[in-house]
């Protein structure tokens, strides 16, 4: 019977895979400043490692989760990202995209880390470099917080361009 | 940053690396001072924003940049000539950002004299950047650090060594093992003691009883000894052999 039922989800999970195509993304982000908490400021926002899992939900729609660590304005964080992906063929090898998700997680401190958050929504551009794989390019608009490091610095919060590079593998 | 900064910082970050929070809110440590700050550096300069010196501060390896404030106010208190600029650093690491002093430079045509300054590893990056460009500054203080290696050795600048005895980081022995490295050593028996003109020496100041955490105001740092002397009478001397080392320049 257990035996039964493990085959049944081995087989369930082998037939979702084929019903939902499924890519692994990593990806490079450096993000560019545009405020520092109520003032303009054009430095540099830390840069980070993405590495996301995504998968089809409709035609055009996809959802994802993953994680990024980098630096940031603060330090070095940890993020846990999810969000939705709309995106549309334009030929055989492009495609465009629209992303939007939100990101959890801490500031790496000492004697505690601080929670830290965001939201992101980018556009993008892909191109198919053989079956299995594709490269792509986003940009976009973030808006990060972490609202207990406003007990240290007059920079708590910041909004930000993010560019990513990133290479997705097709599962 | 570029991949090699990535791949150093990935090493940091896989092996746990968190930056020492402030101890003091910034409401906590009253700033009495002018207190601007970016997404690169912290300013801290007098309300009449008439300096004509600057000390470039580079912070410890991950500590958070903000931990200096307090005695920093009191030195520009002291020196109301001099703005003290504290320079961010990719992951709280002078060794991403060994020449970011240079860029800030260039946003202060009216500052005369340059300095630069560190604790622990950003005195060793401070040193650094001094090599690189040493007709540009005037004078290096080192706090509980030392440089990595001999190329300031026959700089013509001035040199300030401050550490202290129960520094179980930047030990004592360690600062004795680099005085090779540095222009002609003379170690002061006292705060006043300097041995004139500062140029081409290396002057050397040790408090006794303090450490290597209390020159900023982050608590008990790991491989750290016990202080006993309290955390404010250590950055008393500090900004007391830093301000007479500043006018006798």
């Amino acid at each position: 019977m257990k035996r039964n039922f493990v085959f049944g989800i081995i087989i369930a999970v082998f037939a979702l895979q084929q019903v939902f195509s499924q890519e692994l993304l990593i990806g490079i982000k450096p993000h560019q400043l545009i405020t520092a908490g109520n003032s303009f400021d054009f430095g540099t926002g830390g840069t980070s490692l993405e590495l996301a899992y995504r998968q089809n939900l409709q035609t055009n729609l996809k959802w994802y989760a993953g994680i990024e660590t980098g630096t940031s304005l603060w330090g070095t964080e940890f993020l846990a990202n999810a969000g939705l992906v709309y995106c549309k063929s334009i030929s055989g090898i492009w495609s465009w995209e629209v992303t939007a998700g939100l990101q959890q997680g801490i500031e790496l401190f000492r004697p505690a880390s601080l929670y830290t958050g965001g939201i992101i929504s980018t556009i993008g551009i892909q191109a198919k470099i053989s079956e299995k794989s594709s490269l792509a390019f986003n940009t976009g608009l973030r808006y990060v917080f972490c609202p207990a490091y406003a007990q240290y610095s007059y920079i708590s919060t910041s909004l930000q361009i993010p560019f990513s590079l990133s290479y997705r593998l097709i599962l | 940053m570029n991949i090699k900064h990535l791949l150093i910082f990935s090493m940091v970050l896989l092996l746990g690396a968190c930056s020492y929070l402030p101890e003091l809110t910034l409401n906590e440590t009253n700033i009495q001072n002018k207190l601007s700050e970016t997404s690169d550096r912290i300013v801290l300069e007098s309300a009449s924003g008439n300096a004509t010196s600057a000390l470039i501060f580079y912070p410890g390896g991950l500590v958070d940049p903000h931990v200096y404030l307090e005695w920093q106010d009191k030195l520009v208190t002291e020196n109301q000539d001099l703005m003290i600029i504290t320079v961010k650093m990719p992951a709280n690491l002078a060794v991403l950002g060994i020449n970011n002093g240079l860029k800030v430079m260039e946003d202060y045509p009216e500052i005369n004299n340059w300095y630069v300054g560190g604790h622990s590893l950003g005195g060793t990056m401070g040193a650094e950047l001094i090599a690189g460009s040493p007709d540009k500054f005037k004078a290096l203080i080192f706090i509980a650090s030392y440089p990595a290696n001999d190329k300031l050795k026959n700089w013509d600048g001035a040199a300030l060594s401050i550490h202290a005895s129960n520094d179980g980081l930047s030990t004592p022995a360690d600062i004795e093992a680099h005085k090779a490295d540095l222009p002609a050593a003379f170690v002061m028996n006292d705060m006043t003691n300097f041995n004139l003109p500062l140029q081409s020496k290396t002057h050397y100041y040790e408090i006794q009883g303090g450490n290597h955490g209390q020159f900023g105001n982050y608590g008990v740092q790991d491989k750290d000894s016990v202080a006993f002397i309290s955390r404010a009478d250590q950055q008393t001397q500090l900004v007391t052999v830093i301000n007479n080392f500043i006018s006798a320049l």
